[in-house]
């Protein structure tokens, strides 16, 4: 096979670039699977407590909608059920970037032609990224499911349950490979993925907390969470899983044999041979390049909202028959109505995933140093604050723009279901708005750390982010005083629509997010540029 | 004014890497300045520091008589500059990335960006990401020559250029220079350096080894010479300046410094020659002796290029 020659040192060379991602990504998810599987079981000692969280959960439509039902009460069954949504995503979200970095990204930068000109064939590129992704997969797979049988879980279970995580990474390698074959950018690509996978685990989401969990078979997360492991360990629903990477791997090989190295799908359209009279100044260069990530993350949010939208009507009536339940919302601060708890949960945690938006979009002044467009900009007449701050003023309006269609989508769905939009869709909006503020916190820290340490921005500020996702782990299973929460910027907005709303903590937050982009700022004047 | 960048003794460090150490230039208003050194020699280096990208550890810069860090933005106003690896934005025109930047430096002319355009034969509808390495160089070009600056501040312009476009952003060299506006040129193409530069600066290591005009630099440089001496053997490898003196069957050659031709001219006539061959350095032989490492003092004719090319 001439076309796959070089395969193996192809392989070589993705290890030996990505030794440390790869075990930061991978590595990392295997401990938290296994270190948060095995805490569930501490939290809930007792059979008795097992099953009467069992029965709040599978009764909790925010629950279900985030990880699916409890399939088993047994502290097995209770740990894969804790940990199924976030390994799925995690190894799901490591692949498709570890993917698109190998193939698209190579293409972009001109890397690939370089070694496309050694005796390399033309398939051994994709075929090396494949095979480190399903090998990182599989390892991963074989890490947690030793490390669930040393903690005590059964054999057969944690295999499964293993392997139920390591498919969701074998089918956004399919996706991902994909989606690199369609477009010239390693961005794209990588926004195209992450899209498919957000779409499958929202309509899986939708299906387990609305009146019909049979649709959740319409996503790969649904068919890796029918493996139910310890809980009848279901052998049979990885083999669609397996079905689909294969076919989606096979798309990807079928459309790479067609196209030109460094081409997309479709050809290039031309532009215009003058520009628009707008595009003047660092701010309408920055617009011009956010708006389609920008148009993308809205549209996302406003199908996300609109889809919860949809399945809260029939979640506040799950939630007016359970007792238990309504002390739950309530305690999150759904006193009026139940359904304004699930609201207030969703919202809280959609911030923060959203806040990956904010980063991105605050970062991107980063991107473009390295790239060396910073300098053709920056010889120019053109301050370094007023370069930046066009970028983060696009990042920080793009961030309350996607927030908003949250909001709007949430708002409209269900206010036209309940016939009462008027009064849903600013209610809904305000719960979305208000988040604002802590998730420009994240990406003022984001800021900040550009003008110190470029090169840390991006990594330091998802740590600080899992870092805080973690600290609701460590209340829940941890153990640890709900009060450590208050270090979250997200726990400290008020959770509308709910809870009443306050100011104080909203103006706090907007001065800390003012002062740690004026230090980035104020550093970036200050150091050397890169790149 | 009449220097239009003057910098002296410029440090810059890198870590551990010594980019620049103690490098000296002088760009006169109205000169086409070449700027010359081998890879790695620290000319973007220098050229980031004038852009006020950098900053410099010590030394002094002043460009268009501001500072280069702290007057950045007031003296971008009045420069172009063209980077020697152009990255453009993948999702922009060629035609929207010249104006955007033209615009950002106070706008352009567009008659004389749609006569670039045409003399440069690009084709302004195409996306970014679609340029090739040379026309990606033209769009940069294209947009500082169309802009209405006093200094031009081009980072091997022409690396990726075919001969014709070549000639083309000669010619537009030299009507800047008729303009009046005042050129700093890196660049390694030795036939475009002898033909746009009226002085040169050639930088080794991050120092300045070499300044001045071509003829300058030429006299510093050794020329050849082939003799058949007509009656004895000339003593010529006696006289200080000469070097490399053989003799094959009735020809003697040698090497002599600038300085020490008058002598060795005169030994030749005293002993009287059949015939007489004198070749001047080339241009090329003139930056190979430059830019080879391993070349010491001693080999250097004259004492001010012998104190600043000194072993280190």
């Amino acid at each position: 096979m001439s076309t796959l020659t070089g395969t193996g040192s192809m392989v070589l060379v993705i290890l030996r670039r990505d030794r440390v991602k790869l075990l930061a990504w991978f590595g990392l998810v295997a401990l938290i699977v296994v270190g948060v599987a095995s805490a569930v079981g501490s939290a809930y000692p007792t059979e008795a407590a097992r099953r009467a969280f069992a029965a709040t959960t599978n009764g909790d439509p925010a629950q279900l909608f985030m990880i699916g039902p409890i399939y088993d009460t047994s502290a097995a069954g209770l740990g894969a059920w804790r940990v199924r949504g976030q390994a799925a995503l995690l190894l799901g979200l490591a692949t498709l970037l570890l993917v698109v970095r190998n193939t698209r990204g190579e293409e972009e930068s001109g890397r690939a032609e370089l070694l496309g000109s050694t005796v390399v064939g033309r398939h051994a590129s994709l075929t090396a990224t494949l095979t480190v992704a399903f090998c990182a997969n599989l390892v991963t797979a074989a890490l947690v499911t030793l490390g669930l049988a040393a903690v005590g879980f059964p054999v057969a279970g944690s295999l499964l349950a293993a392997l139920s995580f390591a498919a969701c990474g074998w089918v956004m390698a399919g996706t991902a490979a994909l989606a690199a074959q369609l477009t010239g950018g390693a961005r794209a690509a990588a926004g195209i993925a992450s899209a498919v996978m957000a779409a499958w685990y929202v309509l899986r989401g939708v299906a387990d907390a609305g009146p019909a969990p049979w649709a959740s078979w319409l996503s790969p997360f649904g068919w890796a969470q029918g493996v139910r492991p310890f809980a009848g360990d279901h052998v049979w629903p990885l083999l669609p899983v397996a079905g689909a990477a294969v076919l989606l791997t096979g798309a990807a090989y079928l459309l790479a044999a067609r196209r030109d190295l460094g081409a997309g799908l479709l050809p290039d359209r031309p532009g215009p041979a003058a520009a628009a009279p707008g595009l003047r100044g660092p701010f309408a260069l920055a617009w011009r390049q956010h708006r389609g990530m920008l148009v993308a993350w809205t549209a996302g949010t406003l199908l996300l909202g609109a889809a919860l939208g949809g399945t809260a009507q029939g979640i506040a009536r799950q939630l007016g028959a359970s007792d238990a339940l309504r002390g739950l919302i309530e305690r999150m601060g759904g006193g009026a109505r139940p359904v304004d708890g699930f609201f207030a949960t969703i919202v809280y945690l959609a911030a923060q995933v959203l806040t990956i938006y904010a980063i991105e979009a605050t970062l991107r002044p980063h991107a473009e140093e390295t790239a060396g467009r910073a300098a053709a900009v920056l010889a120019g007449p053109v301050g370094r604050v007023r370069w930046a701050a066009g970028h983060l003023a696009v990042a920080a309006l793009g961030s309350v723009v996607v927030l908003a269609g949250l909001g709007l989508g949430i708002g409209v769905v269900y206010g036209l279901t309940t016939g009462t939009a008027a009064h849903e869709v600013p209610r809904l909006l305000a719960a979305a708005l208000v988040r604002a503020p802590s998730v420009l916190v994240l990406a003022a820290l984001a800021a900040a750390l550009y003008g110190v340490a470029p090169r840390l921005a991006a990594p330091v500020t998802y740590t600080v982010l899992g870092g805080l996702l973690a600290l609701e782990l460590a209340v829940e299973l941890g153990g640890a005083d709900a009060s450590i929460l208050s270090l979250s910027p997200f726990a400290r907005t008020p959770a509308l629509p709910g809870a009443a709303f306050t100011v104080t903590p909203l103006l706090w937050l907007a001065a800390v997010a003012a002062a740690l982009t004026a230090a980035g700022l104020f550093a970036l004047r200050r150091r050397d540029l890169t790149g | 004014m009449t220097n239009a960048i003057s910098v002296s003794g410029l440090v810059k460090t890198f870590g551990r890497t010594r980019a620049l150490d103690g490098l000296d230039l002088t760009v006169r208003t109205g000169e086409v300045h070449g700027f010359l050194g081998p890879n790695g020699s620290g000319k973007s280096t220098t050229i980031r520091v004038l852009l006020g990208l950098l900053r410099a550890d010590s030394g002094t810069a002043r460009l268009l008589g501001g500072d280069p860090w702290r007057d950045a933005t007031a003296l971008h106003r009045r420069l172009a500059y063209v980077p020697g690896d152009v990255t453009l934005w993948p999702a922009l025109s060629g035609g929207e990335t010249i104006d955007l930047l033209g615009r950002m430096r106070g706008g352009l002319d567009p008659a004389r960006r749609a006569g670039l355009i045409d003399r440069f034969e690009l084709d302004p509808r195409k996306k970014g990401r679609a340029y090739s390495k040379g026309n990606r160089q033209k769009v940069a070009l294209i947009a500082a020559l169309a802009s209405d600056v006093e200094l031009l501040v081009l980072d091997e312009p022409t690396s990726g250029l075919d001969p014709l476009m070549e000639a083309v952003f000669q010619e537009c060299v030299r009507e800047e220079r008729r303009a009046g506006r005042t050129v700093l040129l890196s660049s390694h193409v030795l036939g475009e350096v002898e033909a746009l530069c009226d002085r040169v600066s050639i930088i080794r290591a991050g120092r300045t080894v070499e300044s001045g005009t071509l003829a300058e630099l030429r006299h510093l440089t050794r020329t050849s010479i082939e003799a058949e001496p007509s009656t004895a053997a000339p003593r010529l490898a006696g006289l200080p300046g000469v070097h490399d003196v053989r003799v094959t069957g009735d020809r003697v050659s040698c090497q002599v410094d600038g300085d020490a031709l008058g002598a060795a001219v005169r030994e030749l006539a005293a002993t009287g020659v059949r015939s007489l061959v004198s070749r001047p350095p080339t241009l090329e032989e003139m930056f190979l002796r430059h830019y080879t490492t391993d070349h010491t003092a001693g080999d250097t004719a004259g004492d001010t290029a012998g104190e600043t090319a000194g072993s280190r």
